[in-house]
């Protein structure tokens, strides 16, 4: 069985409060913020290595991203994956979930292989959609289930729990499926050393726009109907008036504040 | 920079409807409805726009009647018993094929999971843009629809335009918009024919459905909100923050370190950006560091206080009261002190 799964590099989440918005250019500012795999991703590939040991054949990683950071990439090698690809190409860039998720379909026709799974995390932690995975499905006329666990492969067909607000319906889908994994559904493996040297040997094939044959008007920015305008920095700051004491008066005072503020107690 | 920006682009046509998805759950409309209607409403009013509604479900007279007392001028429905669970790729063409007849502007959709995937493959099927999550809707000078979306966990909002094609989709999560009091209008209603459905040579099946046990109150209706962060170090102690919470008849919540701890079950208890916003008359949070992506999920609560014991956790920033101090101490004390005034005032009437 063959299962692609695409990732995403991402700044690291843990450092967003270090963001910052050029008061002149109005550009982001992300120095000092390293960027990392997405987490939602590595719950993905996860599951693939999971599905590969069960039912054999390879786990290829995808990517569309800049080529600094290949790295990023190595560590879903590093976990297990047995080939990656970079769709990399400065007509890429400024690209949104739909001229994204168009340059992964050309780029998963352009391997050549029938994948009969492709995986996604639920989400990117900067940009936050969730759009790419139903996109690249619609793209690729498959089939698809999002935020999905329990994924089950048999005689052709998979069957998954998707999560729902009101709890969980059970899918049966035919292979090839698009799957994008809930969050907590697989715990990722721990990297060893050897798997970072085993996987630094490994090379990244990269993919450019030529070699996809990709339209160059559904591509990057130009290929992309949203357009980004301003970036604003909201100012949330409140007042972050001191209540001091013991932890007794604490309680006391909040209450009084909860009071004052319409609530019963 | 935004001036020439407004320049380079070419209008396709003004916005002259809205059209808005009327998600349906076991014969129940679902809030975000109302809640975008209401929003749809309050920024195109006056601009002699058409306000739409699209439901995709089983026959259901109750549910068409209240959505053409809903304030809407059309309602469009297909009505097919293959619509009752959400499934894929009926749901996706069911939608289409209203949109297509509708033929909308602007079409806005509730992001529960469904609309999440329904907005985002629709996109692909109409060759249009889809802005997800948005924080705001709002009309730039030139009748132009602005989606503020959160970025980066909620640190930076930016704006969105779908400048040259058509409709406009945008998702927005539920409690993100207040739901007003509309007045009915005249509605035309037009059924879409449900025979794509039976085309369809579907390759998912529904195989099962396990109903999520609902007991407590839910976090976005509560008037108070207790909200426990990664600072609260324990399950124990977070049990105590669950008294707290129903001793003043509110809701918890939790952050996401609090979720991954498993202290809450779900994306329904978790507050920000990628779980529930909230905004109750009362914010209390314990051991909250104040991620970014927590802080866009209470920006409107009445008032925030915070607990905590680092004097400079990024949460203060944003309270209008702050504890320094232990959220387990602190959380004990409160609920000793509710318990006693509890007994003191069991007697009295609440005026």
């Amino acid at each position: 069985m063959n299962i692609i799964v695409c990732v995403k590099p991402v700044p690291d989440p843990e450092k967003y409060h270090l963001l910052k918005i050029d008061t002149k250019t109005k550009r982001l500012i992300r120095e000092g913020i390293p960027t990392i795999l997405n987490p939602c991703d590595r719950t993905a590939v996860e599951a693939a290595l999971q599905l590969k040991e069960t039912h054999g054949g390879k786990v290829v990683i995808l990517s569309m991203a800049p080529l600094f950071s290949q790295d990023r990439i190595r560590e879903a090698l590093a976990m297990g994956a047995d080939e990656a690809y970079i769709a990399c190409d400065a007509l890429f860039a400024g690209a949104d979930t739909f001229s994204t998720s168009y340059t992964l379909m050309k780029a998963i026709e352009a391997l050549g292989v029938r994948f009969d799974l492709i995986l996604t995390g639920t989400e990117s932690a900067d940009g936050a959609t969730a759009n790419v995975p139903t996109q690249l499905a619609e793209w690729l006329s498959y089939p698809h289930a999002t935020g999905v666990s329990d994924i089950e492969v048999r005689d052709g067909y998979a069957t998954v729990r998707k999560k729902i607000e009101q709890g969980r319906i059970g899918y049966r889908i035919k292979l090839p499926v698009l799957l994008s994994v809930e969050k907590n559904a697989y715990r990722p493996r721990l990297i060893s050393a050897m798997n970072v040297i085993g996987a630094g040997k490994k090379t990244i094939g990269i993919l450019t726009a030529e070699t996809l044959g990709v339209d160059e008007c559904r591509v990057g920015l130009k290929g992309s109907p949203t357009r980004a305008g301003e970036l604003i920095q909201l100012d949330l700051r409140r007042a972050g008036r001191e209540i001091s004491g013991e932890p007794e008066e604490i309680a006391r005072r909040i209450v009084d504040i909860a009071k004052k503020s319409g609530v019963n107690c | 920079m935004r001036q020439g920006f407004l320049k380079e682009r070419r209008w396709i046509v003004a916005i002259k409807k809205i059209l808005i998805y009327a998600e349906v759950f076991d014969g129940v409309l679902l809030p975000g409805y109302r809640e975008l209607l209401s929003k749809a409403k309050e920024i195109f009013q006056g601009r002699g726009a058409v306000f739409a509604a699209a439901y995709a479900g089983p026959r259901n007279a109750v549910i068409a009647e209240e959505l053409r007392q809903s304030g809407i001028h059309e309602l469009y429905v297909m009505n097919s018993p293959l619509l009752d669970l959400y499934h894929p790729e009926y749901h996706l063409t069911a939608l289409e094929m209203i949109v297509r007849e509708a033929d909308p502007d602007v079409l806005l959709i509730t992001a529960t999971r469904a609309g999440e995937e329904m907005s985002a493959a629709l996109g692909v099927r109409l060759k249009t843009g889809v802005t997800a999550h948005c924080a705001d809707l709002v009309l730039s000078g030139d009748g132009e629809l602005t989606q503020m979306v959160p970025a980066f966990g909620g640190k930076v909002v930016g704006e969105i335009f779908t400048p040259t094609t058509r409709p406009r989709i945008a998702s927005v999560k539920s409690g993100t918009f207040m739901a007003a009091d509309l007045d009915a209008e005249e509605c035309r209603e037009t059924e879409v024919s449900a025979a794509p459905l039976d085309a369809l040579n579907p390759s998912v099946e529904i195989v099962g459905f396990e109903k999520r046990a609902t007991k407590k109150m839910p976090i976005t209706a509560a008037d108070v909100v207790i909200c426990g962060g990664y600072g609260v170090a324990t399950r124990e102690n977070f049990r105590i923050l669950e008294e707290v919470a129903e001793q003043l008849s509110g809701a918890i919540g939790g952050t996401r370190p609090a979720l991954d701890a498993g202290w809450i079950e779900d994306e329904s208890g978790m507050i920000g950006t990628s779980g529930r916003t909230v905004r109750p008359k009362v914010y209390i949070g314990f051991g909250v560091s104040g991620a970014a992506h927590h802080v866009c999920g209470i920006k409107d609560a009445g008032t925030i206080i915070s607990v905590n014991q680092d004097p400079d956790a990024e949460i203060f920033e944003v309270s209008d009261y702050k504890a320094i101090g232990d959220a387990r101490a602190v959380a004990q004390a409160l609920r000793a002190h509710l318990a006693r005034s509890g007994d003191e005032t069991a007697p009295r009437i609440n005026p």
